[in-house]
């Protein structure tokens, strides 16, 4: 399963879109949402971007920058 | 993009002799056949070599000997490696080399690059008569595209080999007959492993791992970050502190649980490759029996055809059925016979014209030479009635008439003369010849006969000595010799019974594991309960990290429902692509028209996370079951998936495929439409099949089936058919181009 179809999947899932990323403008002949997330700036869209492109499975890195996203 | 193989040198290697035995490869199928011990898997061997890094050899381990992958930089595998020609020839202390070297061509949208790889060991015959080696050898040189000319690099040799064929791949493109039944599992971790090697499925997997992972992560700093506060209670602070040891305590138990299910799954798998090995071993075993039921039959033909040559030869020296006639040829016999006989006829004859006083010794003389015709006195009488010389063909004369009615009728009706005794002796000498010669006859046709019986017999018996010797033939090259069968199947049943108890262990820890993760959630939603009866306190983190802590708790959520959703489809696909595959490889059996490579997809809780298995059969249309250990396609099956794999992968590079004997445990209905699969693959560009299936050991030729793939190869761009013949004495090996690029 290629990352960009994965994330295709996760973006478009109309429950998560609804709660977390109702402003941001789907459109289903976007087949790689990564360029629109990363100028898009939703904290949960960057975050599932991050998740979803990340390799290792226990990064510290990941994690971190979760975090940060979250402000926490 | 793809990698060709343009060549390689064999340098001392097995029977390739010498430094320079290259071998040319074009872009399209390459096949190359040849007799026994023309140097095939040898070739193959080179392959393996100089890209995987390993040889097949015979080892010899305890009492039997197997083919196993081995490293050559122990010598005494290099020395059976190293040309025993030119090691008998190599002076003492003298550097040689041993090795491979390979050119390819890495072809891009942009142009090509060739390379040069050579692999080997700079090596000395010592003092006492045996190999050494110098140093090991691994260069990688780049060709010039215009000057042909090489220039050694510093490009790793591991990385570039990378771009002929990522390793990854290899134990799919490389292969030989006896490992294709073993591509791949057909189900469990095995099958998984090449799903992930040759797929991007597995993708998911890592996602969902790092959810979950994030999940726990975010719980233990939430907690952590709510026990800090200093706004709690005394007991609110007990409680939480019990509530997160539990948890921590459960999460280390569903860790445990998730192992022992590996453990569980491992285990499983182990019993299910026990049946199939036990289940093979009992089709071994009757195929064992067949095969010494056939040595057998053999045997008893041998044998009647021994105790047949036996009688035969013993009646030539039997009294009662001793035959003259059978040292002898019975014409020259026949012929000495009628000789003989025509003289007592004349010598009769002569001695009635004697007797007979009233001719004249003219008369006589006529008599003697018409003696020999023996002619009846009947003839004489119809030529005096129909007056004619019958001998030719004139009127006869009146004094001829008198001559035969008074002379030459009398002469052969015999009479008076009967009474003469040497007459008589002469006559019953005649009659004596002619009773022997008479038995004679008889005897020379029950002879016949029996040279007839005989003959039928033992070509009857050698038909059914050559029918048993192809079935044992046929039967060795499909199931191997006697050596070969493993017929114990004792230590099998004793593996099984351990596995089923480690499997009642496992089953026992995870029931437990399981009601004490029960146990513990119901803990943990007690000390929700309890922390809920004090004030709320929320501060700004904690908000955050509850906001974080559902986030990741919905995403899970739908990764879950996607993982599923991919390898359902997955599943559903791979079975469409596979049975494609093994459709085509059977294509001239039409039994298979209906059958398909069903693709169970099964799914497994473990803790939070779910795991998906695979079980892959051959099934008819009724959905009944038909793969088989041994079974007539057990062979094609994993090559199917494997091939199905590679097309649902896309992979976008093309890679050379080389298989040793890939078709010899097919059966013949699908060997040719192996060859057609590959024409009509645009996957494998190009592949170098080594096979002994399409020569005929007797005539010294390809054979039908050759025949057949050269007419298919010839309509094939860019294919090769290349004949190898052995040098004797190991010193190296001929290749005849049969066709040489389409």
């Amino acid at each position: 399963m290629r990352r960009e179809v994965l994330l295709k999947k996760i973006v478009e899932d109309l429950e998560l879109s609804e709660k977390y990323w109702p402003e941001f403008d789907i459109d289903s002949r976007i087949e790689d949402y990564k360029s629109v997330i990363k100028r898009d700036g939703n904290r949960y869209l960057k975050a599932v971007m991050e998740i979803i492109y990340e390799e290792k499975t226990t990064s510290r890195t990941l994690y971190k920058k979760i975090l940060n996203l979250f402000e926490i | 993009m793809s990698s060709i193989i343009n060549s390689v040198n064999l340098i001392n290697w097995f029977n390739y002799k010498g430094n320079k035995n290259p071998i040319n490869f074009t872009s399209g199928i390459n096949v190359l056949v040849g007799t026994n011990n023309a140097g095939k898997t040898k070739l193959h061997n080179a392959f393996r070599f100089i890209i995987c890094d390993e040889v097949i050899l015979k080892i010899k381990d305890k009492e039997k000997a197997d083919y196993k992958p081995v490293q050559i930089d122990k010598l005494e595998y290099l020395q059976e490696v190293y040309n025993n020609s030119s090691f008998r020839e190599l002076p003492i202390n003298r550097t040689s080399h041993v090795g491979v070297e390979l050119v390819f061509q890495k072809i891009r949208s942009n142009g090509s690059k060739s390379y040069l790889l050579k692999k080997g060991f700079n090596v000395k015959k010592n003092e006492n008569q045996n190999l050494e080696i110098n140093n090991s050898v691994k260069q990688v040189f780049e060709i010039d595209s215009i000057t042909k000319g090489s220039r050694r690099i510093s490009e790793d040799f591991e990385e570039v080999l990378n771009t002929l064929l990522p390793k990854k791949f290899r134990e799919f493109f490389i292969i030989e007959g006896e490992q294709m039944a073993m591509m791949t599992p057909m189900y469990g971790i095995g099958l998984k492993n090449t799903v992930k090697t040759l797929t991007d499925i597995h993708s998911v997997d890592t996602t969902v791992d790092i959810v979950d992972k994030l999940q726990g992560r975010v719980r233990q700093d939430k907690s952590k970050h709510e026990l800090n506060r200093k706004d709690l209670s005394d007991k609110e602070r007990e409680v939480l502190t019990k509530k997160n040891q539990t948890e921590n305590e459960n999460s280390r138990l569903r860790k445990d649980l998730n192992e022992k299910h590996q453990d569980l799954d491992a285990v499983n798998e182990g019993i299910k490759s026990l049946e199939a090995s036990y289940s093979t071993t009992e089709l071994r075993k009757q195929k064992l029996e067949e095969l010494k039921n056939l040595k057998k039959e053999k045997e008893q033909i041998e044998n009647k055809i021994d105790d047949h040559n036996r009688n035969f030869l013993d009646s030539f020296t039997n009294e009662k059925d001793f035959i003259l006639s059978k040292m002898e040829r019975y014409d020259l016999i026949e012929d000495s016979f009628e000789d003989l006989d025509s003289k007592f006829s004349s010598f009769i004859m002569e001695r009635r014209a004697e007797l007979n006083k009233k001719i004249s010794k003219e008369e006589q003389r006529i008599l003697g030479a018409l003696s020999l015709s023996q002619l009846h006195p009947s003839t004489l009488e119809s030529m005096i009635k129909e007056n004619k010389c019958f001998f030719c063909n004139t009127e006869l004369s009146n004094e001829s008439k008198d001559f035969i009615s008074n002379i030459l009728i009398p002469h052969f009706k015999g009479g008076s003369s009967e009474n003469d005794d040497e007459l008589k002796n002469l006559q019953s000498l005649r009659k004596a010849l002619n009773r022997i010669y008479s038995h004679s006859k008889k005897y020379a046709y029950v002879d016949a006969n029996v040279m007839e019986d005989y003959k039928n017999t033992i070509s009857i018996y050698h038909r059914e000595l050559f029918d048993v010797g192809q079935q044992i033939k046929n039967f060795i090259t499909n199931y191997g010799d006697e050596d070969d069968f493993d017929n114990d199947g004792f230590h099998i049943l004793v593996e099984f019974k351990e596995r089923i108890q480690k499997l009642t262990k496992l089953e026992k820890e995870i029931s437990d594991l399981k009601e004490r993760i029960d146990d513990y959630e119901k803990d943990i939603s007690r000390y929700n309960s309890e922390l809920n009866k004090f004030d709320p306190k929320v501060d700004e983190v904690s908000q955050k990290y509850e906001n974080l802590k559902n986030f990741i708790d919905d995403i899970d959520k739908v990764f879950e429902n996607i993982k599923e959703d991919i390898y359902l489809k997955f599943g559903n696909d791979l079975e469409i692509k596979a049975t494609e595959r093994f459709k085509k490889l059977m294509k001239n059996n039409p039994t298979t028209t209906e059958q398909k490579l069903k693709v169970e997809v099964s799914k497994s809780e473990r803790g939070h996370m779910s795991d998906y298995r695979f079980e892959i059969q051959l099934r008819d249309s009724n959905e009944n079951i038909l793969s088989q250990p041994g079974g007539a396609s057990s062979t094609l099956e994993p090559l199917s998936v494997v091939f199905g794999l590679i097309d649902i992968s896309e992979i976008r590079t093309s890679y050379p495929f080389i298989a040793d004997a890939p078709i010899s445990r097919l059966t013949s209905d699908t060997k040719l439409s192996f060859f057609e699969t590959l024409i009509e693959d645009e996957i494998f560009e190009q592949s170098i099949i080594i096979t002994m299936d399409l020569w005929d050991n007797k005539e010294n030729t390809i054979n039908s089936l050759g025949e057949s793939v050269l007419n298919l190869l010839n309509s094939s761009k860019g294919s090769s058919f290349i004949i190898m013949e052995p040098i004797s004495n190991n010193e190296g090996v001929n290749f005849g181009y049969l066709l040489n690029g389409g």
